[in-house]
């Protein structure tokens, strides 16, 4: 029997059928992504297994008339249901076209087949090897001390094979696969309790964990090197981000302020800055989905090729994050960065893999002469997207005093204006590295990479009172 | 309920029932959850519609135990036998677990009501723009709301839970949102403003959500930063939830792995004598409200701070029958993808006496809303202001700059000295606004 992956090499003349049904009814330009997929996930906590095996099979369309959009999706793939799902989209947007602000789209037409280079695809692993990585994890971060007192693993991996085609002639035929393992670890010491978390994931199968790279260990470690940290002072302080830190930076607080459609809704800082300097020339920040990592993808969910994106460039905002929609309405063009978390949601401007360009510094040349406080690791963090206001805490931080490491901080948070860091980062390290993470906008999560050097920034609100 | 969701509750309940026939329940335990859903929405950007969207969907998620080893896998209702397939292969592939004693047996549902409103059953795209339009004409309060990006929702669904001891139920389900996010401009300062609603029932007040976005981007303009200090804060509804509701409200399961900061607290004093907390599933009306809960136990009422003593955690059924406890039925799912997990329904705190629980404050804070969350295996809390305002005087002034609150959440529950005796509801939380004296009060900028 063949899967339900393999069917979509034959649903060719459907999709088309729909779409130019989609036109006929009305509709300026119409599009489909026609998705299967098929992923394991295990959670592994405290020895309790939980395995998910999920498979999904589903089409979105969306049609677009004047400025409005309808969008409308199914489970039902078939011919009849393909026409059926691009008919009530077209009538979406006929219901609401009238009050809409007109605009037309420029759609650039891309024809491609993709398939992933992976070297153990994850459905040709037994789930006993997925399970037996899990259980080593849990295992190595048990052994690191007898405080660890809580273990959670998880694991997920997925296949996805996707359809992007529209009316103007785009047919992206593209596999991806991706794995990820994540590790929570608890440790107490007397009424204390802290908790350690490292993540690692690629757009890999299977072969992503056949080296030595323990993420239950690592967690573990800093769960048990917390138990003995205190709360962080407050105040103005000097900084100094971790790679992670300073990778969430590029996303959270600098990434979402350039997507196109905060420029348009104007809930964006950035918006009327491009080609202004907004930063020191220490800065460089890229969006490439076009790199081989988590956030990777060879086309965008609108079937636009993506490329490497340098948005900012020594301190100058070189370019915003579009989609077929705003690169119109901006007269800038799509540069790939539309994308959807499953068929059932229509594409939005997003990031794939965000980061800073790497500096100069080695780590011990950022730490000379440094007072302030070093950051760690992310547990969480938002932004006010209108003021650029944004707060992060760390999952653990130092005081240092003239480049010398003092007490161990837990908890500590960083807040901070995102333009006035973008100013203050006077120095950036020369190792680069990333971390895989998941992000959430309008109620849809994508698989995205966060990259970052060690970084100095001035002038930082330190709470964790 | 119209005939129309009676058929498809039959529909998904023999579904269900179909997928359990393929178990073998003299190896395995099961059980099926089988959704059908409908929605329709609408956006608007800067005051025009940008988009209209409409799906319905209809799946089934199943979980097979085998010695405690959990397998779960969903398929579309056609494919209920994939379903079953790959959740036993992947029960068969995981650890036994010896604490799993079983699934829940049959059980007499109560009834539930407000849970169902035909009008939001029955309206098209047409009104669904209408809703975001108005919104965004109620927040347009005055001419410095300048931006104003706004949207509705409507949906319903029924569902089925049938599990190979028994258990049988279904229902079925209205919900509308409406959300508004306004930005205000005066000279170089601009505040940001925004409000959300939901209900089970056709009744939003569209006016006061609107107005409510639209004054807070106003009081938002030109932020200042305070003196810092210890000084009473007072928590707004909205910030009550992820402090204050989301820290004691805890899942068994965090408190049986010993990581919550208020494992072995049970029967202690840990908040003041006015602080009651109830989790109930049954309210009128209620988000969270349904006759059984993700696992098919029936809903209930179940109090877990009682005058500021600590009664319960939320228990589902694998950590109510490692106690050798009941369920308190707080087994929840987002959609048919994913197995229960241990969440809150509807929560409650009890209302206070006090008309106005600024007027006392000479000096302090108010907050509107904040990101941060308390850190549950220690209850400390430290966080931005994300929205909020100076108190001086009994009056709200200014609005605040890179302002951080600071707390233990054991400490904060004590020094709580004032409860408003007007109640909000939001996300599932209903909650009058709570005075704490004595709050570390951090801010520059």
């Amino acid at each position: 029997m063949q899967t339900l992956m393999q069917e979509l090499s034959e649903k060719r003349a459907d999709v088309e059928e729909a779409l130019s049904n989609a036109c006929a009814h009305g509709a300026q330009f119409a599009d489909i992504r026609l998705e299967s997929s098929e992923g394991t996930s295990i959670s592994l906590k405290d020895g309790m297994t939980k395995i998910n095996s999920s498979n999904e099979l589903g089409a979105g369309i969306r049609a677009f008339l004047d400025g409005a959009w309808g969008f409308a999706y199914t489970t039902q793939v078939n011919r009849n249901g393909l026409i059926n799902c691009a008919e009530r989209a077209v009538s979406l947007a006929k219901a609401v076209f009238t009050r809409a602000e007109k605009f037309s789209i420029d759609v650039p037409v891309f024809e491609a087949t993709v398939k992933p280079t992976v070297q153990q695809l994850p459905p040709h692993v037994s789930i006993a090897d997925k399970l037996n990585y899990v259980l080593r994890q849990e295992q190595e971060a048990k052994e690191t001390d007898d405080r660890v007192n809580s273990t959670e693993i998880g694991y997920s991996d997925v296949v996805l094979r996707k359809i992007i085609a529209n009316s103007e002639g785009t047919y992206i035929d593209e596999t991806a696969v991706r794995s990820i393992a994540r590790a929570m670890i608890f440790a107490k010491e007397g009424a204390l309790r802290q908790s350690g978390y490292k993540a690692r994931g690629d757009s890999k199968g299977f072969e992503l964990f056949s080296d030595d790279g323990n993420i239950g260990r690592i967690a573990a470690a800093q769960a048990v090197s917390l138990l003995d940290a205190k709360p962080a002072p407050s105040g103005q302080f000097e900084a100094m981000l971790d790679p992670s830190l300073s990778g969430v930076f590029a996303h959270e607080a600098f990434g979402h302020a350039a997507e196109a459609d905060a420029i348009i809704s104007g809930t964006s800082i950035l918006a009327g800055k491009l080609t202004q300097t907004i930063g020191s020339d220490a800065v460089t920040i890229v969006d490439d989905p076009s790199l081989k990592s988590y956030g990777y993808m060879a086309y965008d969910d609108e079937g636009i090729r993506t490329q490497r994106k340098v948005l900012m460039e020594r301190g100058i905002l070189q370019s915003y994050l579009t989609d077929i929609e705003t690169g119109s309405r901006l007269g800038l063009g799509s540069n790939g960065s539309a994308r959807v978390q499953r068929y059932d949601a229509p594409p939005i401007v997003r990031m794939s893999n965000t980061f800073f360009e790497p500096g100069d510094f080695t780590f011990e040349e950022l730490l000379e002469g440094f007072s302030g406080i070093y950051f760690i690791g992310w547990q969480y963090g938002y932004t006010t997207p209108a003021t650029g206001m944004l707060t992060f805490k760390s999952r653990e931080a130092y005081i240092v005093e003239h480049g010398e490491l003092r007490d161990h901080l837990r908890d500590a948070a960083l807040s901070a204006m995102t333009l006035e860091v973008l100013h203050n980062i006077s120095a950036i390290g020369k190792t680069l590295a990333f971390d895989p993470g998941t992000c959430g906008k309008g109620g849809q999560m994508t698989p995205n990479t966060t990259g970052g050097a060690y970084m100095r920034v001035s002038d930082v609100v330190v709470g964790g009172i | 309920m119209t005939n129309k969701a009676a058929e498809r509750e039959s529909t998904l309940l023999d579904a269900c029932i179909r997928s359990l026939a393929l178990i073998d329940t003299s190896i395995y335990q099961g059980e099926a959850f089988a959704t059908y859903s409908n929605s329709i929405s609408a956006e608007l950007e800067k005051g025009h519609i940008k988009s209209s969207q409409s799906g319905f969907e209809c799946g089934i998620g199943v979980r097979v135990f085998k010695d405690g080893s959990m397998g779960y896998a969903h398929a579309s209702l056609e494919r209920v036998e994939f379903a079953v397939e790959k959740a036993i292969s992947a029960a068969r592939a995981g650890s036994p677990d010896k604490d799993f004693k079983s699934l829940s047996p049959p059980e007499r549902y109560p009834t539930v009501t407000g849970t169902w409103d035909r009008t939001i059953a029955s309206l098209d795209v047409a009104a669904v723009v209408q809703l975001a339009i108005d919104v965004a004409d109620a927040s347009r309060i005055d001419k410095r709301v300048d931006i104003i990006n706004s949207g509705a929702s409507v949906g319903l669904w029924s569902g089925a839970i049938a599990n190979t001891l028994g258990v049988e139920g279904t229902e079925s389900g209205t919900q509308a949102a409406l959300d508004v996010d306004v930005i205000a401009h005066e000279r170089d300062s601009s505040g940001n403003g925004f409000e959300y609603a939901a209900s089970r029932r056709f009744d939003l007040d569209i006016e006061l959500v609107g107005r409510t976005a639209g004054e807070m981007s106003l009081s938002s303009l030109n932020p200042q930063p305070i003196q810092s200090g210890k000084m009473p804060v007072v928590f707004d509804p909205l910030a009550v939830g992820p402090v204050i509701a989301a820290a004691t409200a805890v899942s068994a399961d965090e408190v049986q792995r010993d990581r919550s900061f208020l494992t072995g607290k049970i029967g202690e004093q840990i908040a003041v004598n006015g602080f009651t907390l109830v989790d109930d599933g049954l309210i009128s009306g209620g988000l969270e409200t349904s006759p059984f809960d993700a696992e098919g136990v029936p809903s209930q009422r179940t109090v877990l701070i009682e005058n500021g003593v600590l009664r319960s955690y939320l228990y589902d059924s694998y950590t109510a029958n490692k106690e050798s406890r009941m369920s308190t039925g707080d087994a929840s799912r987002g959609d048919y993808r994913q197995p229960p997990s241990i969440s809150p329904t509807n929560l409650l705190i009890t209302r206070g006496g006090e008309t106005d629980v600024i007027k006392d404050v000479r000096r302090g804070v108010y907050v509107r809303a904040t990101g941060d969350r308390p850190n549950m295996s220690t209850g400390e809390f430290s966080g931005m202001v994300y929205a909020g305002y100076a108190i001086e005087d009994g009056e709200r002034t200014h609005a605040l700059k890179q302002t951080n609150i600071g707390i233990n959440v054991l400490d904060l529950l004590k020094q709580i000295d004032g409860l408003s005796r007007d109640v909000t509801t939001y996300f599932g939380l209903t909650t009058p606004t709570i005075r704490v004296t004595n709050v570390s009060v951090a801010s520059s900028g």
